[in-house]
């Protein structure tokens, strides 16, 4: 018989804050080297493409952030579900602390699907159904944040912008499918930046960026966590303790 | 008067795993119950046992947390550790409505509509509630209160005290639940009135029910077998 | 742990007393509507506003009209609910009758369901009724009318349980009128896109628009009940 692994051994939010504390240098860094050698691979060495010439190469950086938006939403309301279910405050501060990165990736989907967008169709936006679903979904990040800071006491907030994200992350489907729904309705068949396909070398680059992607949102996503935990939790005696050092070492 | 469970069983206390029988009409138990607030602990590691036939005064100072510990006994406010079982089993899942059904709560608000008249606003809180009630007993209640010739005013119009007692009516009627939570009953009500709440308390006390009440200073002093929780 | 446990009365509950208590509830939002209906008729005024101001922001061309009439509509239908969200629980909560609905016996999301089903059809109808007269200044044709006035009463109940589930949150909250729309408007995104896009479609097109509209529907009502309830116990632990 092998030892039980303990589910909640990291639910201490000293552990937790421990680990993210080790673990963040190396996300960083790693992150670091794969968007370097994902960037050289992409905006050097990849071959142009024959519709698009030069400027389809905005995508290493718009789809990984697009994809990394939509997997951050899905966790942020996985974690909120494990916070509502298990009643367990740490979960709620990891949503909390994803909701920032994931408006930050969503965001940046937008403005580089408008910097493509002007030099191939010569408009800044275009009503695609990937660019309008981005634009609903920082609209939801927005609103998940919005809530968590308008309401007062931290437990009630947790919960009710937990609820919110639950909501909302059933919809997501529901809105994506329905604006691909409005979009063959309307623009027909135009070649929007979701309709390419790419070629072997490319896909090995976009896939090297969407490595680094992950290495960065989780290194942010730690960071945060770690000052949502010291802010939190600093009438405990760890918290204390971990001040008084950064306080000593400053 | 309602009429409520006689339990005899065996728990099996979750902190110490030690086998306690326990007996008599048992409403609530209170194992290790915490409250926070935030950061704040308002109450830690709190037991009680709140037996039928018993009168509890929660008292203590402003913010000292009567009432968050009243919300949480009637499931209103979460708890932040500890347990609390009604009638020997824990309250998972559905459990609260279980107790709910054998419950009531007053707050500090009277939930009344201020349009409607008293004996209206009684019969709907008691279908709220699940409580069938006819209209004579109605009457009776709030005659007995003292607001027989009010009761066809709109209850806006009331001074506060006299909406407080409308909706303090509700547990004269028959079939009233067995456990009473009242939030700062005595507030805003006068002498006559006061008496009035005292009495409906003891004649339900000695028939069996609980009554858990929050109340600044020494409420009564001639009131016989008032037991006080300190915050 | 083992209980034996002999019942010696407890109060009744049966289906007529569950009907009882729903006809409570229904009640006591219908008096506080009642209490508000300056507030209400303002929201459906605020609609016929903001729909004779588009053809004086657009001009008066016909084809441009009939082509956004459907949308205009169905916009401004959102944001008439909008206007009048804050308000659904506030009275009750203030007054303590939303407590003792969550103190009641009865399932929670089963009286909500009815609450916000109140308080939808008092928002939405009126404005469905009002269709006809719109259709005028945007020649819409009968057929166009019919599609538009059966996707409201479709999209009724998801826009009355999302905007329910989103009042609930704010209850209490400082900004909450202002939270409200960016709460509530991109989860709206689906009626408006199927709503609006079936007027003016092949008989086929409208049938399926319709079809998801209903699908919604029924999903709406048998699952965001609870979001509300959970919405409501929070903000009423105070």
């Amino acid at each position: 018989m092998g030892t039980r692994v303990n589910w909640f051994y990291f639910a201490a939010p000293s552990r937790c804050y421990r680990l993210a504390q080790r673990l963040q240098p190396w996300l960083l860094a790693a992150a670091l080297v794969l968007a370097a050698w994902g960037l050289y691979w992409g905006l050097w060495l990849a071959p142009t493409d024959a519709q698009q010439g030069e400027v389809y190469r905005i995508v290493f950086v718009h789809v990984p952030a697009a994809w990394m938006s939509m997997v951050i939403y899905l966790a942020m309301a996985g974690w909120a579900a494990v916070g509502l279910v298990w009643r367990s405050r740490l979960s709620h501060m990891m949503a909390q602390a994803l909701a920032p990165t994931g408006a930050l990736m969503t965001f940046v989907a937008l403005w580089t699907g408008a910097l493509w967008g002007q030099p191939t169709w010569g408009t800044w936006w275009v009503w695609d159904a990937r660019l309008t679903s981005e634009l609903l979904l920082l609209f939801l990040y927005l609103g998940y944040m919005a809530l968590h800071a308008s309401i007062e006491d931290v437990d009630r907030a947790d919960r009710a912008a937990s609820l919110l994200a639950i909501v909302g992350a059933i919809n997501v489907p529901v809105i994506y499918f329905s604006v691909v729904w409005w979009n063959t309705l309307h623009q027909g068949a135009s070649i929007g930046p979701s309709g390419s396909s790419m070629a072997e070398p490319m896909l090995r680059a976009l896939l090297v960026m969407v490595a680094a992607a992950w290495c960065y949102t989780l290194a942010a996503v730690l960071a945060r966590l770690r000052v949502i935990l010291l802010k939190r939790e600093r009438h405990t005696a760890w918290a204390t303790r971990v001040l008084q050092a950064q306080e000593t070492n400053a | 008067m309602s009429r409520i469970c006689l339990v005899s069983f065996k728990v099996v206390c979750y902190k110490c795993q030690k086998q306690l029988t326990l007996t008599g009409y048992l409403m609530l138990s209170l194992i290790d119950v915490g409250l926070r607030r935030g950061h704040r602990w308002l109450v830690r590691g709190l037991a009680l046992q709140v037996l039928g036939g018993q009168t509890w005064q929660i008292e203590g100072a402003n913010g000292a947390g009567k009432t968050t510990l009243l919300r949480a006994l009637a499931g209103l406010f979460p708890l932040g550790q500890g347990q609390i079982l009604w009638r020997g089993r824990a309250l998972v899942g559905d459990g609260w409505q279980a107790v709910h059904q054998e419950m009531a709560w007053m707050g500090h608000t009277p939930a009344q509509k201020a349009n409607l008249d008293a004996p209206t606003n009684l019969t709907m809180a008691c279908a709220l509630a699940g409580q069938t009630v006819a209209t004579s007993s109605v009457q009776a209640a709030l005659e007995g209160c003292g607001l027989g010739r009010l009761a066809r005013r709109p209850v806006g119009q009331l001074s506060q005290g006299q909406r407080r007692l409308a909706a303090l009516a509700r547990l004269a009627l028959p079939g009233a639940p067995a456990l009473w939570l009242l939030d700062e009953p005595f507030v805003a009500l006068d002498e006559k009135a006061c008496q009035w709440l005292q009495q409906l308390m003891q004649r339900h006390v000695q028939g069996g029910g609980a009554v858990v009440f929050t109340a600044h200073g020494h409420v009564g002093e001639a009131y016989h077998g008032l037991r006080r929780l300190a915050l | 742990m083992t209980a034996s446990v002999v019942w010696a009365g407890a109060p009744t509950r049966g289906a007529r007393s569950a009907w009882r208590a729903l006809a409570v509830v229904w009640r006591a939002t219908m008096l506080s509507q009642w209490r508000q209906r300056a507030d209400l008729a303002a929201a459906w005024c605020f609609f016929l506003v903001v729909v004779a101001l588009f053809p004086l922001a657009v001009g008066p061309e016909p084809q441009l009209l009939q082509r956004m009439g459907p949308g205009v509509i169905w916009v401004a239908a959102v944001l008439a609910t909008l206007g009048s969200l804050p308000r659904w629980f506030q009275d009750d909560w203030q007054d303590g009758t939303l407590e003792q609905m969550v103190l009641s016996p009865y399932p929670l999301p089963l009286l909500m369901l009815v609450k916000v089903a109140t308080h939808g059809a008092l928002a939405l109808l009126p404005l469905v009724a009002l269709c006809p007269v719109l259709a005028l200044p945007y020649g819409l044709g009968a057929e166009a009318l019919g599609v538009l006035m059966a996707g409201l009463v479709l999209g009724l109940p998801v826009l009355s349980l999302l905007g329910a589930v989103a009042a609930a949150l704010v209850l209490g909250v400082r900004s909450g009128a202002v939270l409200l729309a960016l709460l509530v408007l991109p989860l709206t995104v689906p009626l408006l896109v199927l709503g609006a896009g079936a007027v003016g479609q092949p008989a086929e097109v409208v049938t399926a628009h319709l079809s998801l509209m209903a699908a919604m529907a029924l999903l709406a009502v048998v699952g965001l009940p609870w979001a509300v309830a959970s919405a409501v116990r929070l903000a009423v632990e105070g």
